[in-house]
């Protein structure tokens, strides 16, 4: 039934209605909903136009400090150690400029965005910019299954997995072939700073249902990117699986607030008298009844959301279920089937659509289930080793996870005592820790359940540092915004540190590129192609056309491991040879992690060439390939 | 309230526009070209025509809060969303021809950018 309210509520008092009783809601007539405000109360005019000059000059001199950095400094710390002061000024100056934009009397949104742009530049855009190409080797491998969809309009649903969930890969091919351009290597390079650019109005939509202001709602997206080390911006269908459900939370805590069962059952009532105790506040309003047409439309735009996450991603929806069961059991969506279908739909794709995936990795999936130990090796122990400086990075990103989380739990205590609304972006929070002792994920989940459960921390994290009742809509006061900034300084310099600490294992020089070409244009389809450790810009092309085989995981050595002998590679040659590739990023990998042979890579390399049979087919400065003939018994 | 409806009148030219450019230039043409109307188009446009079509000022009117990031957030979501199933039901189907998805989702768009059309005229006329 459509509602005609002849009167509107003004965007930052309803959100003061949030916070509890004491600010009524206030409901003006709508011919006077905005009053003419008094030149004093919006403060000097002057000052939004030097805050956002503060923007542009941060943003000049962000990129120019990034574009001296030389390469090839980077070491086993990553991009921090190789950074100049300069780039610290503007990013100092890029925090301090919003932290401005966000203690004016009256919020500037088009400020605090211009300020966002410009943290997303020079924080997360650093890798285009200083290497100009595409970061992670697995992005060469998403281009390489764009490639083969657009090259073959199939699927090949039993050569990996993301064949099995193609749904990002679909569209990426879709694109290519509507457009006819079918070299996505500049989406690939610049895709960390579109994501996020994409995710700003998702966090910002959650963050303002999460929090009681509009100020902390705008912190809490600041504080995201801060502390968004994980890099899994890249071109990949969990960056885009994550706009999704991001989208989804936040279009189910804006249109379907409240409990998704009446207050009749014993255990509702009990969970309604326990989210009472816990978030004692007045609950956050019931948005007025929205045409019948708009709510089902709006539904069923969160179940095709749900949908196009589930083909999309393997991981974003399992972790969807969590946060939807925990935000409808804490009364903060009404829609009862949402939960239900977040669970069926994965389930369903895994057994029907997903089935070559399921078969081969059933121990994979269900092996570990309720094995916390494992799950922690896999995600902990396992992950760290390899050099002084690549454990400090290691540790520091620990660090960084647990400092996140700590301060949200402070931040949800300091909600509770203050009775303003914290207890849905608590549950958001918490929800992503029921993967853990699901499986490990390949060592990755712990990383990725603090992506996961980061946008809804993020609000709690400034919870305390900004003024909610009773002081109200007034900006937060000298002292909360040095201490705003303070932080903000700390977390972003350990995510300077955190999210570039792999940079020279993650990236790849022109050189390199021109390796994997050149190995393409010598090996003939089929072949065996080899890469001594995992870390190669390589399978952009040619995905299906030749069997790819890894010597060297790239991950730290276990104790009591054997060193790897000449054998481990000559036993993946076959009889018709091989072909073995060794890039310098492998080699500075190996070095820095602390994987294969303990004489370093290339000696190691050197040593097998000389037992014969190997012929060097192409050198230059970004490493080499290397022809292996086959034992006449080989495989 | 003009301005307001003038703002809603643009965004829907715009997005009709790229509708409109993106059925033939998803065929053909010259690659920068298409590239500069079928990626915006995939990125926003049934996303967009869906949320001119559901009125988001109504949803303003009733809630108070902040709609435009909401909004902005389902126009691409649901874009992205759109394009990543039809291409999985194009890829599973084995009938791959992203051409013409791009041109059935330009005429989805089409087909709510004129119900959308039809009922501010409706209003108009009424009032």
């Amino acid at each position: 039934m459509a509602v005609q309210a002849p009167w509107r509520v003004s965007a930052s008092r309803l959100h003061r209605s949030d916070v509890g009783t004491q600010l009524p809601l206030v409901v003006t007539d709508a011919k006077h909903s905005r009053p003419p405000q008094h030149r004093a109360d919006r403060g000097d005019p002057r000052v939004p136009g030097a805050l956002a000059a503060t923007a542009v000059t941060a943003l000049i001199l962000g990129v120019w400090a990034l574009k001296t950095v030389n390469a090839q400094d980077i070491g086993g710390a990553g991009l921090i150690q190789v950074l100049p002061a300069s780039y610290f000024f503007a990013l100092g100056l890029n925090l301090a400029g919003f932290v401005g934009s966000l203690g004016l009397k009256v919020l500037r949104p088009w400020l605090l965005v211009v300020q966002l742009l410009v943290l997303i530049v020079i924080l997360h855009g650093a890798d285009p910019i200083i290497h100009g190409l595409p970061r992670l080797e697995a992005s060469y491998r998403h281009l390489g299954i764009t490639d083969y969809i657009t090259q073959t309009g199939g699927l090949d649903r039993k050569l990996d997995a993301y064949f099995n969930w193609p749904g990002f890969f679909g569209l990426l091919a879709m694109l290519s072939n509507a457009t006819g351009i079918h070299d996505l290597t500049w989406l690939a390079t610049w895709a960390p700073v579109g994501v996020n650019v994409l995710l700003m109005p998702a966090l910002l939509a959650l963050t303002l249902r999460l929090s009681s202001n509009p100020r902390q709602a705008w912190a809490g997206v600041w504080m995201f990117y801060l502390a968004s080390w994980v890099g899994q911006d890249y071109l990949s269908p969990q960056a885009c699986a994550l706009l999704l459900l991001l989208t989804l939370i936040a279009c189910v805590l804006t249109v379907f607030p409240g409990w998704p069962w009446k207050p009749s059952g014993k255990l509702a009532t009990r969970l309604r008298n326990l989210a009472h105790r816990l978030e004692p506040g007045k609950s956050a309003p019931m948005p007025i009844e929205l045409p019948r047409l708009a709510l089902v439309i709006l539904a069923a735009v969160c179940v095709v959301l749900l949908a196009g996450m589930t083909v999309a991603h393997q991981l974003t929806p399992f972790a969807a279920i969590p946060i939807l069961v925990m935000l409808a059991l804490g009364g903060k969506s009404r829609l009862r089937f949402l939960p239900v279908l977040a669970l069926l739909f994965p389930v369903c794709w895994l057994v029907l659509a997903a089935t070559p995936f399921l078969i081969g990795h059933l121990h994979t999936l269900f092996g570990s289930i309720g094995n916390i130990n494992a799950a922690a090796s896999a995600s902990l122990l396992n992950r760290v080793g390899g050099n002084p400086a690549h454990q400090f990075v290691v540790y520091s990103r620990l660090a960084e996870g647990a400092v996140i989380w700590i301060l949200a739990g402070l931040g949800s205590l300091r909600g509770r005592r203050l009775r303003t609304p914290w207890l849905a972006a608590a549950l958001g929070t918490i929800a992503p820790f029921v993967m853990f002792p699901l499986q490990s994920y390949g060592g990755e989940l712990l990383l990725r359940i603090y992506l996961f459960s980061l946008p809804f921390a993020a609000s709690l994290v400034v919870l305390p540092l900004l003024p909610l009742l009773p002081r109200g809509p007034s900006p937060p006061g000298l002292r909360q915004l040095a201490a705003l900034l303070l932080l903000g300084s700390i977390i972003a310099t350990g995510t300077v540190a955190t999210r570039y600490g792999n940079d020279a294992i993650e990236n790849f020089t022109p050189d390199e590129i021109a390796v994997a070409n050149q190995l393409y244009a010598t090996a003939p389809h089929g072949s065996v192609l080899i890469e001594a450790v995992h870390d190669t810009a390589w399978r952009y092309e040619h995905y299906a056309g030749y069997r790819y085989e890894t010597v060297l995981q790239a991950e730290p050595a276990r104790p009591g491991e054997p060193e790897p002998g000449c054998a481990s590679i000559t036993q993946l040659v076959p009889s018709a040879g091989a072909y073995l590739i060794v890039t310098a990023s492998q080699i500075t990998a190996a070095d820095v992690i602390n994987t294969g042979p303990s004489e370093g890579l290339q000696h190691f390399i050197d040593r097998c060439a000389l037992q014969g049979g190997w012929s060097v087919e192409y050198r230059n400065n970004g490493g080499a390939i290397y022809h292996l003939q086959g034992a006449p018994n080989g495989i | 309230m003009a301005s307001k409806r003038k703002r809603v009148s643009t965004i829907a030219a715009v997005v009709a526009v790229a509708a409109l450019a993106s059925i033939p230039l998803s065929f053909t043409g010259p690659a920068e070209l298409r590239a500069a109307v079928v990626g915006p188009f995939l990125l926003a446009g049934p996303g967009t025509a869906l949320m001119l079509f559901l009125k988001p000022p109504r949803i303003r009117k009733g809630t108070g809060f902040e709609v435009l990031p909401l909004a902005v957030a389902i126009a691409v979501s649901v874009s992205l969303a759109a394009a990543i199933l039809l291409s999985t039901a194009m890829l599973y189907t084995g009938f791959w021809h992203p051409s013409a998805a791009v041109a059935l989702l330009a005429m989805f768009t089409l087909g709510l950018l004129a119900a959308v059309d039809r009922r501010s005229r409706r209003k108009e006329a009424a009032s």
